[in-house]
This record gives structure tokens, sequence and C-alpha cells, in this order.
């Protein structure tokens, strides 16, 4: 009996995590966070966006630091297209400290993001999306629906090994109305720290 | 005094660039490069003064520089008699060192009944020298650890699980045909075991 509420148990969890969070075609939910200069944003202020790059990141995280560059980059490259970057730190700085508020404040100021680096304090957001890692993208278009998810190239490791720009070749699909092509990739990354 | 570990670390120093194997038990080189050098040569004598005076249970590092190398020999070709439990980690990942603990318990347990606990590490080849083999080296890790440096994770995240998101870590529990993938940190031995006994009994 323990043995069949276990497997039910096991079954269950594995239903709730495969099926948590959007899938591509699902529209999002904007949100109101705080970013590193002290003002809350939201995507909707974004008013001359043509789509949203969402980028789950964080400090700490070895992945999430060996793309720091290639985000700056991709937001130089993007955002005056109209796809600018908005990365959200989903952690508990309780259990990373690397991710508090302050740190973030401290690392965009030392790298010198250009894009807008949220704190998703109160962890209801990273849910919603279906986030599991650092970096996790999220690529909207501008109705919110959700056009792409995964990663951010082949790569994460050697930048000047990628082969395939996964995010950059999604966003230039999206905006000459063209069919995104993978919609879904998966890259290793930190899970987010949540109690 | 030259123990076993850090002559690993030694011979691993000189011998990244090629694919770097490691010593099998104590007993034999499972690959080792030819190309004659004055490291090279150092190794070699250095080797022969671990044969002579090296611990019988010295445990192997086997990187992975090809996911379907690994597939073949841990997922495709297992022993159907053994239950397996993978783990996937590596050292810069919090969650997965603090549960480590846990793995090299249920090592040494359940040993003797036909289990084998392998540490699948997702350390960079770059960090292996400089990181992994010393942080094997100050845990006293007794379980297999394993290198997998397979950069195009796209194309292999799938093939151990496809419910898997790319979060590390994650633990597969294999025996013949059953199966059980686990995306979740282990907070104690308990519960590891509880996932454990659903596959190997």
């Amino acid at each position: 009996m323990k043995q069949l509420v276990l497997t039910v148990f096991a079954a269950v969890t594995t239903v709730l995590t495969a099926f948590g969070g959007y899938k591509v075609g699902d529209v999002a939910d904007d949100f109101s966070l705080k970013g590193t200069d002290d003002k809350i944003h939201s995507l909707s202020e974004l008013k001359d966006a043509k789509g949203y790059v969402v980028i789950f990141t964080c400090n700490h995280c070895p992945y999430a630091k060996l793309y720091e560059d290639r985000i700056i980059a991709l937001q130089e490259e993007f955002e005056p297209m109209g796809y600018p970057i908005i990365a959200i730190n989903p952690n508990d700085p309780s259990i990373v400290e690397e991710d508090s508020f302050e740190n973030m404040k401290k690392r965009a100021k030392e790298k010198g993001f250009n894009f807008l680096y949220l704190f998703d304090e109160k962890q209801s957001v990273y849910p919603k999306y279906g986030a599991t890692k650092t970096p996790h993208v999220f690529l909207l278009n501008k109705e919110r629906v959700v056009k792409y998810i995964g990663a951010i190239d082949d790569n994460a490791r050697d930048a000047s090994a990628v082969q395939e720009r996964y995010l950059a070749n999604a966003i230039r699909a999206l905006d000459a109305g063209k069919e995104i092509k993978p919609s879904v990739t998966k890259a290793i990354g930190c899970s987010i720290k949540a109690k | 005094m030259i123990t076993s570990r850090s002559l690993s670390v030694f011979l691993c120093k000189y011998k990244i660039g090629n694919d770097t194997y490691f010593l099998n038990s104590g007993k034999k080189l499972k690959t080792y490069s030819s190309n004659f050098n004055m490291s090279g040569f150092l190794n070699m004598i250095l080797l022969g003064l671990f044969l002579l005076f090296g611990k019988e249970s010295f445990s192997q590092l086997v990187v992975y520089d090809n996911f379907d190398d690994f597939e073949k020999e841990w997922l495709l070709e297992r022993d159907a008699e053994m239950t397996y439990v993978i783990n996937f980690w590596a050292t810069w990942c919090v969650p997965c060192v603090k549960e480590l603990p846990y793995f090299e318990s249920l090592n040494e347990q359940y040993a003797k009944d036909n289990v084998k606990v392998v540490l699948v590490s997702l350390d960079f080849k770059e960090n292996l020298n400089s990181r992994l083999l010393p942080f094997i080296e100050e845990k006293g890790l007794k379980s297999e650890v394993i290198l997998l440096a397979d950069d195009h994770t796209n194309d292999w995240i799938d093939k151990v699980d496809t419910s898997w998101s790319g979060a590390i870590p994650i633990t597969l529990f294999l025996k013949g045909e059953k199966r059980l993938f686990v995306e979740k940190q282990y907070h104690s031995l308990k519960e590891l075991e509880e996932d454990f006994l659903s596959i190997h009994q």
C-alpha cells in the first residue's frame, strides 16, 4: 500500500512538474517587479516593444555568469529593433546570499547591465512562467504570447564555439513573421532556489 | 608521499587535451596517450611508483566528451541485474553538493547488493584539475565519479529524460526495465532511499 501511495505521489509530482508553467502559444501574465534602479517595472510600460525577452537569471550561477556578456550584447542588438531584455532574478537570497537585491544592484553596476534587472522577491512570477533554472528564456510577442522557451544559444561554456544562436534566431524569425524553429530548447542551468 | 589521488591529479595535469582517462582500480590504465615527451615520461615513472605502492581501491574518473558514449555505457548497455543510481551534479551546484552525502551513504550501505551509484559531474572540463579532482579528494568521495563534458546540451538532455528541464541536481534510478527520474534535491537519506527502494526491489 505504501508503495502504491508513493508511486501515485511520484506520478502526481511528475505531472505537476510537466504541466506547470507556460508552453509556446500560451499568453504570459505581465508583472510588477522592483528593478536594480529601485523603480517598479512591468512589461506594459515598454510601449514601443514589439516583443519581450524575459530571461530568468541571477548573480551566483556559473551558467548565468557565462551569459552576462552575451545578454548585454543581445540587448544592444535587439532592443533597438523593439525586443528589449527583461532579466528577472527568481532566487531566494536567504538560500544564496549572492542573489540578494543589494548584490543584484552591485552586479548590474559592475557589469554595466544595459537591460532591466528585476527581483522576483515574492517568488510569484517564475512559477507562473514555469522557469526552473537560470538562465531560462521566454520570448513573448507584443500580445505576450509565448513564442520561444529555452536557452540563449547552444554553447554555454564557450561563446566562441556557438553554432546556433537560438534566441537571436527566434527574435529574428518573430520579427519577420516566420516560424520559430526550434521553439523549445534545453540547457543545463542552476535550479531556482526556493524554500 | 604520493597518494593515489594526488597522482591522478598529476597524471591529469599533463594529459588534458587528449581524452584523459585514468587508472582503473589501481591495476591498469584505461587509455593513455602514447606520445613520448618529458612530462609523459615522468608520468610513467610515477605510474610505476603508483603500481608498486598504490592502493587497491583507487577510483577512476572517466571523461565523456560525447553523450552517446556515456549513454551507451551507462544507460543502454547496463547490467540487467544491477540497480543504477545516476546522479547529475556539479561542484558549483550548491543543492547538488548538499545532497551528495546521502548518495555516498547509499553507496556504502548497498555496495554489496548489486547497486551502483554513479555521480555524473557536469563541471566544465577545464575545471577538472582545479575544481573537480580536488573536490573529490577533499570530500573523500567513494562513489564512482565521471565527467560528462558534452557542450551540446540541447542534443542530449531529452535523451536522459524528456521531462528534464536542464536544472540540476537530478537523479535517475534504473534497474532492468524499471526507471525513475527525479528532478529535485534530496533533503535526507530516507527520502533518497524511498525512491531508490521503489526501483531496487
